[in-house]
């Protein structure tokens, strides 16, 4: 097991790609804007760390209101082209209007995609958001039925995905993959998962442990303790040599002797440097996974792009997260304090994957 | 040095530079999605984020047909079915490739393969060698089977002694 170790090449590397990282925050150029949409789900899963369901009381932002950002903040900067916009919920799907809204970013020339439960994705809706410019999108799909079902609270849920995912391969040049949570009913269960998933033709696969976040934190039966934790990197590195599918874990994380074996990068939290969220409400902050309160403006008061380009000094300089456990932390410099998504509101750490694997 | 030559010495050490610039490690699998590349000296695309989904990989997505899809997922079982063997051997390769290109530790000369140190250990090591320097460290004797000799007490001692002998004589009868 490699464990908290990092070879002689392997620091080398990562001290490479620290310097690559300082360049990518000094020029900060915004790649991937998520659009929070919604809040609304048609489902109430266990491990949802924006406690999304179906009656909340946050309106859905209207979507005259993002393409004026868009329009008037974001276009007149950056080459569309190159960035990335994800429709993010919530499931985007409650919403009725994805395919205008698809149709918009389009025609503007952005790439767009999203990230659906699959509930609501029969081959019609796919179809009709391919037209309106659907390039890419993922799947949740938690473990076998029993496993997924419980943690989506719905009996339908697993057959329902699995359909989805079986639209998605008619589909030629529609970029996707699957992204299964992993908790610790599945993870004695991850060899059979994964052949199950190559037996139905998905080639790319993304791997997540549940953080302390939203629903999820309080509650045991879904996060992972250290031995599993390791087990499921060794697994994940193991299946990666295999090359029978295209495996990564989660981008967050620094993970030590692990680092660049289980994902096609080494660590790096891109929030705030080149990853912005837009939510539901016109906050504006780094990745819609970061729930703490961490906004650093609002659209309906503040310029996005001025907001983009002279705030978020706290996604971009991490001095401030070497507290703590992190003070005298021996791969600080990698780490940087882990992801912006696993800080609370008082900038405390709530998970350290590096520390699991000791 | 510059980015890009950072980059460069990245893939020369074996790491994947995806994140550098935004194409996909091919893994040696058969994949329908040929990756753009994204030529950039600046690293952050090509990363998949929470809640997010892969970048796409620019071709125009269009339907097939539901017997074409089907027939797609067939062949990649036959595929799989039909290469098991290969694999075992192709993973077999990859690993020693992987050995060669990791220039990884060197094995000791009973084989065994030194385990990777950190920084601090080795710079506490160097520090534990030079205030060493001049002290012999003659160490344990080493016996012909290559163990090193442990201190016996004279009890213990004698008892071999005492089981050499009666070994000696048996062999004489």
């Amino acid at each position: 097991m490699k464990g908290q170790r990092l070879g002689l090449r392997k620091q080398i590397g990562l001290k490479l790609f620290n310097s690559l990282y300082d360049t990518a925050v000094e020029r900060h150029t915004l790649r991937t804007l998520f659009w929070e949409c919604t809040l609304r789900c048609n489902l109430k899963c266990r491990h949802c760390g924006s406690d999304c369901r179906t009656d909340v009381t946050e309106r859905d932002m209207p979507l005259a209101d993002f393409l004026r950002v868009l329009d008037e903040e974001v276009t007149p900067n950056i080459d569309p082209s190159q960035l990335l916009i994800i429709f993010s919920g919530g499931e985007v799907l409650v919403r009725s209007d994805i395919e205008e809204a698809g149709r918009e970013v389009t025609r503007r020339g952005y790439m767009w995609g999203m990230v659906t439960n699959g509930m609501a994705l029969s081959r019609e809706r796919l179809r009709s958001l391919v037209a309106a410019g659907l390039r890419s999108i993922s799947v949740s799909f938690d473990g076998f039925e029993p496993i997924h079902n419980h943690i989506r609270g719905n009996a339908h849920s697993f057959e329902r995905a699995r359909a989805a995912i079986s639209y998605i391969r008619e589909i030629e040049g529609l970029t996707y993959d699957v992204i299964t949570c992993v908790t610790p009913a599945l993870v004695e269960r991850l060899e059979e998962w994964k052949e199950y998933l190559i037996s139905e033709g998905i080639t790319r696969w993304r791997i997540f442990s549940i953080f302390p976040a939203g629903r999820a934190r309080h509650d045991d039966t879904l996060h992972l303790n250290a031995e599993q934790f390791r087990h499921l990197m060794e697994f994940i590195r193991h299946t990666r040599t295999e090359g029978r599918i295209d495996l990564n874990y989660a981008c967050e994380g620094f993970l030590g002797g692990y680092e660049g074996e289980v994902r096609d990068h080494f660590y790096m939290c891109n929030a705030g440097v080149s990853v912005a969220s837009i939510r539901v409400n016109g906050d504006i902050s780094g990745c819609t996974s970061v729930r703490a309160n961490y906004t650093q403006g609002n659209i309906y008061r503040d310029s996005f792009w001025q907001v983009w380009q002279d705030r978020f000094e706290v996604f971009r300089n991490r001095r401030w997260a070497h507290k703590g456990e992190c003070a005298e932390c021996r791969v600080w410099e990698f780490c940087r304090g882990g992801g912006m998504h696993l800080r609370d509101d008082d900038g405390e750490l709530m998970y350290c994957h590096y520390k699991m694997l000791k | 040095m510059n980015a890009k030559l950072k980059i460069a010495l990245l893939s020369m050490l074996g790491f994947s530079t995806v994140a550098c610039c935004g194409s996909k490690k091919a893994g040696g699998k058969k994949d329908d999605a040929q990756p753009q590349i994204i030529e950039s000296d600046s690293i952050n695309t090509g990363i998949i984020l929470m809640y997010g989904v892969p970048f796409p990989d620019g071709r125009p997505a269009s339907p097939i047909s539901e017997e074409e899809a089907a027939k797609r997922v067939e062949e990649i079982r036959t595929n799989e079915a039909a290469t098991e063997d290969n694999v075992e051997v192709q993973k077999k390769e990859e690993n020693e490739e992987e050995i060669t290109i990791q220039r990884g530790p060197a094995p000791a000369p009973d084989g065994t393969l030194v385990t990777p140190i950190t920084e601090e250990e080795a710079a506490k090591l160097i520090e534990e060698m030079e205030s060493d320097k001049g002290k012999a460290q003659h160490g344990p004797a080493r016996l012909p089977d290559g163990s090193a000799a442990s201190t016996l007490s004279e009890e213990e001692a004698a008892k071999r002694v005492a089981e050499m002998e009666a070994k000696s004589e048996q062999a004489q009868k």
